[in-house]
């Protein structure tokens, strides 16, 4: 069989099982609906935060292991056998990585709601398992692939942060009660933080736009030289901010946004040639989410330097952490979201009438659009109450943000009544 | 950009399709209907009407008589047969909107009409969309690979021979 055979092929005979993704997308949704209400309930420590066990930090682990996280494996299992055109090794591996990470993640984030250090431990160590087979199969899956080096290049990078990211977090666990493991902890802490939201997130949506967003404006692949300026800018742009984290020098932070500066434009052009060469130029609701991740991710470098340098005041380190993870990550993986689950159900269902269903049968497109603006509304009112310091304005963005996600709930749940009748009403 | 003359025209005529699609999208996302007094509402249908006509099945019929029997005697049929199942949901769809559209061309729309003439289109734009998706993804790229200067000659006169017996914009 030809690659293009095997392409289109891969689209069916390497569709994985619809309870395989969707279980990750549907606990995302939850764990998005929980996220904004353990900010309404962290709303007045949250414009300070400054890590430290309590609510605002379960909160930010609601975000980057429950919605992120989850979001990324259930997209990439799927995503990267179709991009790479290689099988994943086998199927079960995936499904016992949801079930250790769900009750992990679960209890990693009580844990450190209630300051818990021994539930945290245990919820670090039972997500790292999760998370241990998931990044094997990547791994396989990207050792046999002889397509797409830069979804390749990505993909690698975004395992090796994914794998120093969960040793840093169990050691950042162990020592939750000061047990003196580590010799920086906020350093370690930071670490941390870039190897989860630039490395193992970042890298991973950086790596798959230059798949799903050609695909989405039916336009060319980026050009390859570009592309591959952009994933070493953006790769350098990690090592260096882990390596000023971790000794602690504040010249190595600097340069890491300098250089991920240099990343960001370099990946922002690439996207708005697609966008520009593309047939498809009425790209829907899903894009207005997608441009406004991309324009917070403009921002992250900027705000990064101006952290760095103490330009951005007390509550600097917490904006950049805002605009990082949710307003780049969380905010383009929901755009994604929102356009693939569709897509992924209905490979798996048939119309009434028969046939194969149209997009459109998985649901109104209202529930999005409330989401969408409670989403965006949310994340700037919560950035205007970290600048204020108040916490009246963080619980007001908490309950926008919860009536988004209980909207984005409501869409998935349409979907997966699709999957389980196995058929559209069309 | 793709180097042969085949997989050059093909894509030619995705990119006027997937235009004429969002035409198609932007008016029936209205509510009220169209007015065929309104010169671009009756430029759209005389457009929508002649390109299925002529252009779409044109370009159906040339994949599967030339290209994908071509494919199935190197032994992939997958994409031929995958992408023809495609076209059989949108031969008698767009047989239906070409006619909708004539009608409404000639007589206007009534309020049932209109409904009809949205459904059909915005059941026309989504499975249009995910068809050249498909085919630029995987088919172009295959030919562009695939075919030897003989073969490409060849295909490529069969296919322009057919378009200047329609006589028809492409």
């Amino acid at each position: 069989m030809t690659a293009a055979g095997a392409f289109l092929g891969s689209a069916r005979s390497r569709l994985l099982p619809a309870s395989v993704p969707f279980r990750f997308f549907v606990a995302a949704a939850v764990f998005h609906v929980l996220l904004w209400l353990v900010l309404l309930v962290a709303a007045a420590d949250f414009p300070r935060f400054r890590g430290g066990a309590g609510p605002a930090l379960a909160a930010v682990h609601l975000l980057t292991l429950g919605v992120l996280t989850m979001t990324a494996i259930g997209a990439a299992v799927q995503l990267l056998p179709v991009a790479t055109t290689r099988p994943l090794a086998a199927v079960w591996p995936i499904q016992l990585a949801f079930w250790l990470l769900l009750p992990g993640a679960v209890a990693l984030i009580g844990g450190m709601l209630i300051a818990d250090a021994r539930l945290m431990i245990g919820g670090a160590v039972a997500s790292t398992l999760g998370l241990l087979p998931f990044a094997l199969l990547l791994a396989d899956n990207l050792r046999r692939a002889n397509s797409m080096p830069v979804v390749r290049a990505y993909g690698w990078a975004a395992m090796a942060s994914l794998l120093v990211l969960v040793a840093l977090g169990v050691a950042l666990s162990v020592d939750a009660d000061g047990g003196g493991l580590l010799a920086d902890r906020s350093g370690a802490a930071l670490a941390h933080m870039i190897l989860g939201g630039f490395g193992f997130m970042g890298m991973l949506a950086l790596g798959f736009s230059h798949v799903l967003i050609p695909m989405f404006a039916l336009s060319n692949a980026p050009n390859r030289r570009i592309a591959d300026v952009g994933f070493a800018a953006a790769a350098a742009s990690v090592v260096l901010g882990v390596a000023g984290a971790g000794l602690g020098h504040r010249s190595l932070l600097i340069a890491a946004c300098g250089v991920g500066a240099v990343a960001v434009a370099v990946h922002l052009r690439l996207m708005q040639v697609a966008l520009a060469t593309g047939m498809r130029k009425r790209l829907g609701l899903s894009f207005v989410l997608v441009r406004a991740a991309w324009a917070s991710l403009a921002l992250t470098p900027l705000l990064g330097v101006a952290v760095a340098q103490g330009w951005a005041g007390a509550g600097g380190p917490t904006l950049f952490g805002l605009v990082a993870l949710g307003g780049w990550l969380m905010t383009f993986l929901f755009g994604i979201l929102q356009r693939i689950a569709p897509f992924l159900a209905s490979m798996h269902v048939s119309r009434a009438s028969g046939g194969p269903p149209l997009l459109t049968e998985f649901g109104s497109e209202t529930p999005l659009r409330i989401h969408a603006g409670c989403h965006l509304g949310a994340l700037i009112l919560l950035a205007a109450a970290i600048v204020l310091d108040s916490a009246p304005l963080a619980a007001l963005a908490a309950l926008i943000g919860l009536a988004g996600a209980l909207a984005f709930a409501a869409s998935i749940l349409t979907i997966v009544q699709s999957l389980a009748a196995g058929r559209t009403r069309g | 950009m793709f180097a042969n003359r085949i997989s050059r025209t093909l894509h030619d005529e995705h990119c006027a399709t997937i235009a004429l699609m969002e035409r198609l999208e932007g008016a029936i996302t209205r509510r009220q209907p169209i007015s065929t007094t309104d010169p671009a509402s009756a430029q759209l249908l005389h457009d929508l009407a002649s390109a299925i006509e002529a252009d779409t099945l044109r370009h159906f019929d040339f994949e599967e008589t030339e290209l994908f029997t071509l494919f199935e005697t190197v032994g992939d049929q997958l994409i031929g047969d995958h992408l023809t199942e495609e076209h059989g949901f949108m031969r008698p769809l767009g047989d239906r909107l070409a006619r909708l559209a004539r009608d409404a061309a000639a007589n206007g729309f009534d309020a049932a009409g209109w409904k009809e003439f949205s459904r059909a289109g915005a059941e026309m734009v989504q499975r249009m969309v995910v068809h050249v998706q498909k085919e630029e993804m995987a088919l172009l790229p295959l030919l562009d690979q695939a075919l030897d200067a003989a073969t490409e000659a060849r295909l490529y006169q069969a296919y322009i021979g057919t378009t200047q017996r329609d006589d028809r914009p492409v």
